[in-house]
């Protein structure tokens, strides 16, 4: 079976956020990127079904050259072929999915594992989307998946509790935290890598149908206040958060 | 200045991470600099004995008063500034270690020091000279100690800089602080192993390094000047398991003698029952396997081929288990850390569960006396019938050993076996104490090191700071 995994390149959680100069993009100087946590999931999903009914893993980015270093780290822990659509452009989720839809469609996967948000704009729809210009089947937001004959059952995180879910190929699952523990590479993996191919390969001309109008950094939050150090404080605590924040 | 003198308000102040404690009649936390020199005559004036307390995580009583009073320095505003063109920061003593880590690295620095406890005051890590992982490649902190500002008991304040008063032999022919007074003292033999036993006393010594691992005995540091590391471009941090403890102990001693770019930074061992203790909180943690090594080599953006197929062929001539895993994101190198340093809050909260304190051995000996030392010392614990996890900086050939006594019985027989494992490391050439310092529970053992004569050359040195015996009573040594 053709694997699909889409993987994001997104600035490191640690990351201390701070807006570039045309206040439209994030000021990347000294920032560290990593794989997008939730691709982490859809990673390891996608080599645990590769090792179950064997297939090929193809992890497909798309963005700058950086971009290539989460490939890397993707062919270190296991995934067979690397494809770069390579672009300097940022495209909203919708032209995101439509280009990773085509790529995914040219090389005949049945299934695409994506994280189920990246943690950079947040938007939580790229996954579904590629389904819908795929015409396959979506269960996002997934903790738990079985896959047996054929058919699919996962499990997914809803309010306040779980939905089971059961569907067929081809389909698009996107991985929610707890699906599983994604491996770390190791250092023969990281051999290995060096020598998988990263196929680089440039967009089609695309336009985004949202226009990002600039990006605004979260009001300071107030310092915090230190009331003492003793049990003298308690008393005090217990007022301010009594009176002031009106918590208890 | 805030002084306290019911000692019910402050009983974080009588005890520290060991579980050992004590009493106290007076705490003194001045909350500008200014006040410190004042709050140290106070004591003085008392006729107080003095221990000066950091953040209370050290594993030796040696903030832990037996009576008189306490100085904190937490209350201070803490300071930290850089001089990014030299390359070194001057902080407050009182400032956390996490903080100074933290500020470095965003500044592009590396300051490679790190004991298991980041919330250690900065003043704690110089007055043990602690060390850490990374000592292996780096040293310990007196490596990275370029200047101190000092109060002795009586409130004198004075400056010493690296380079500054270097010993004629055995004499220095003049103190900071007095001109006209020369202090003669008497070398110790100090074994050729990482060490934090006793004073640092070598014929043609700097003064400055009298002071770093003094535990606080000499006199209370209030500023510090650390030298910092450019930070490297790229980190290979990796975790390899072993089916038998024999070939994890066989991988560290053939990458010991890796060198020049190949030389590891960091070397540490896990036994069999610290990868049980830590499975829980970090899944990749084989416990099936004998023992595992975590090992860190500096390298450019990318590990070099070459390096990383030395690393596979002596992991296959070493009887790997697995593969050997590799962090590849900074995240995944944090959680590589964390497992090392939570086998140590893991022992630390079993002994405070327990409500005994820690029989954890911080020896180290000589690399080729250390396969000998460890077998040794693993079976004499065993064969006592306690529970035990080993894990340490083997690199260094340095063993934290630590029994996990379920009671008192357990302990006291624990005890015994603690300080034979004192004697075996002084047998063979090493240490009582290469990173926790001595404090006041390991005082027999130093005297196993350096006998009552060299008891005495360190006492002299005191006497010259501190006549009366009142700063850090208890620590190290007792008084005559």
């Amino acid at each position: 079976m053709k694997i699909a995994v889409c993987v994001n390149h997104v600035p490191d959680t640690a990351t201390k956020i701070k807006v570039g100069p045309d206040g439209k993009k994030i000021d990347t100087i000294g920032v560290t990127y990593i794989v997008n946590p939730y691709d982490e999931y859809a990673i390891e999903e996608g080599l645990k079904l590769k090792e179950k009914i064997s297939g090929t893993v193809y992890v497909i980015g798309l963005g700058g050259d950086s971009h290539k270093e989460s490939l890397k780290k993707a062919l270190a822990m296991g995934a067979d072929e690397g494809i770069l659509l390579k672009t300097d452009q940022d495209f909203d989720s919708v032209t995101v999915a439509k280009l990773l839809a085509e790529e995914i469609k040219s090389l005949g996967c049945e299934v695409v594992f994506t994280g189920k948000q990246s943690i950079d704009f947040d938007n939580s729809a790229t996954g579904q989307m590629i389904s819908e210009f795929l015409g396959f089947n979506c269960v996002s937001n997934v903790v738990s998946l079985t896959i047996e004959n054929g058919s699919l059952e996962a499990e997914r995180e809803i309010e306040g509790g779980r939905e089971v879910v059961k569907t067929t190929f081809p389909a698009v699952i996107t991985a929610q935290k707890g699906i599983n523990e994604p491996r770390y590479a190791s250092l023969k993996g990281i051999m290995a890598a060096k020598k998988k191919v990263i196929t680089e390969k440039s967009v089609a001309q695309s336009t985004s149908k949202t226009k990002s109008l600039g990006l605004r950094l979260p009001a300071p939050k107030n310092p915090g206040r230190i009331l003492g150090s003793d049990a003298e404080a308690i008393k005090e605590l217990v007022k301010l958060l009594r009176e002031e924040a009106k918590v208890i | 200045m805030k002084v306290l003198r019911n000692s019910d308000e402050f009983p974080d102040y009588l005890k520290d991470a060991s579980n050992f404690r004590g009493k106290c009649d007076l705490l003194l936390l001045p909350v500008h600099e200014e006040e410190i020199e004042g709050a140290m005559k106070l004591a003085s004036g008392e006729g107080m004995p003095l221990t000066i307390s950091g953040n209370g995580t050290g594993l030796t009583g040696a903030r832990v008063p037996e009576g008189g009073a306490v100085l904190n320095l937490g209350l201070i505003p803490k300071k930290m500034e850089f001089n990014e063109e030299l390359g070194i920061v001057t902080l407050s003593a009182g400032l956390p270690l996490q903080t100074l880590l933290q500020a470095a690295e965003e500044k592009g620095f590396y300051f490679p020091p790190d004991p298991t406890e980041k919330l250690c005051a900065c003043g704690g890590i110089v007055a043990t000279n602690a060390s850490g992982a990374k000592s292996f490649s780096y040293g310990a902190v007196r490596s990275f100690v370029e200047s101190l500002d000092l109060v002795l008991t009586d409130g004198t304040a004075f400056s010493l800089r690296r380079g500054e008063f270097i010993a004629r032999g055995n004499r220095f022919d003049m103190l900071p602080f007095n001109q006209k007074r020369a202090l003669d003292f008497t070398p110790l033999h100090m074994p050729a192993v990482k060490n934090a036993s006793g004073y640092y006393l070598k014929e043609g010594m700097d003064l400055i390094d009298l002071f770093i691992g003094s535990e606080g005995t000499l006199a209370l540091t209030k500023n510090i000047t650390f030298r910092l590391l450019p930070k490297p471009a790229g980190v290979l941090s990796c975790l390899a398991h072993f089916s038998e403890e024999e070939g994890a102990l066989d991988f560290i001693d053939q990458a010991r003698f890796l060198t020049g770019e190949k030389k590891p930074r960091a070397l540490e061992y896990f036994d069999q029952g610290a990868l049980r203790l830590l499975k829980s909180d970090f899944p990749f943690s084989d416990d099936l396997a004998g023992a595992a090594v975590w090992f860190e080599f500096e390298t450019g953006q990318e590990p070099p081929d070459l390096l990383i197929e030395i690393i596979l062929s002596m992991f296959s001539d070493c009887g790997g288990k697995g593969e050997i895993i590799m962090a590849a994101s900074p995240g995944e190198r944090k959680a590589l850390e964390q497992m090392r340093h939570s086998a140590a809050y893991k022992v630390n909260e079993y002994i405070a569960s327990r409500g005994v304190r820690k029989l954890g051995t911080d020896t180290a000996v000589p690399a080729e006396r250390f396969r000998e030392y460890y077998i040794e010392s693993r079976n004499l614990v065993r064969s006592a019938g306690l529970e035990y996890v080993i894990y340490g900086h083997f690199g260094n050939s340095h063993i934290h050993l630590n029994m996990l006594p379920e009671n008192q019985t357990h302990f006291e027989a624990g005890k015994e076996i603690y300080s034979e494992l004192c004697q075996n490391a002084v047998r063979a050439g090493g240490t009582v104490s290469a990173e926790h310092g001595i404090g006041k529970i390991k005082k027999d053992y130093l005297k196993m090191m350096y006998g009552e004569g060299g008891i005495r050359a360190m006492r002299e040195v005191k006497k010259a700071f501190d006549p009366d015996f009142r700063l850090g009573r208890g620590n190290i040594f007792d008084p005559e």
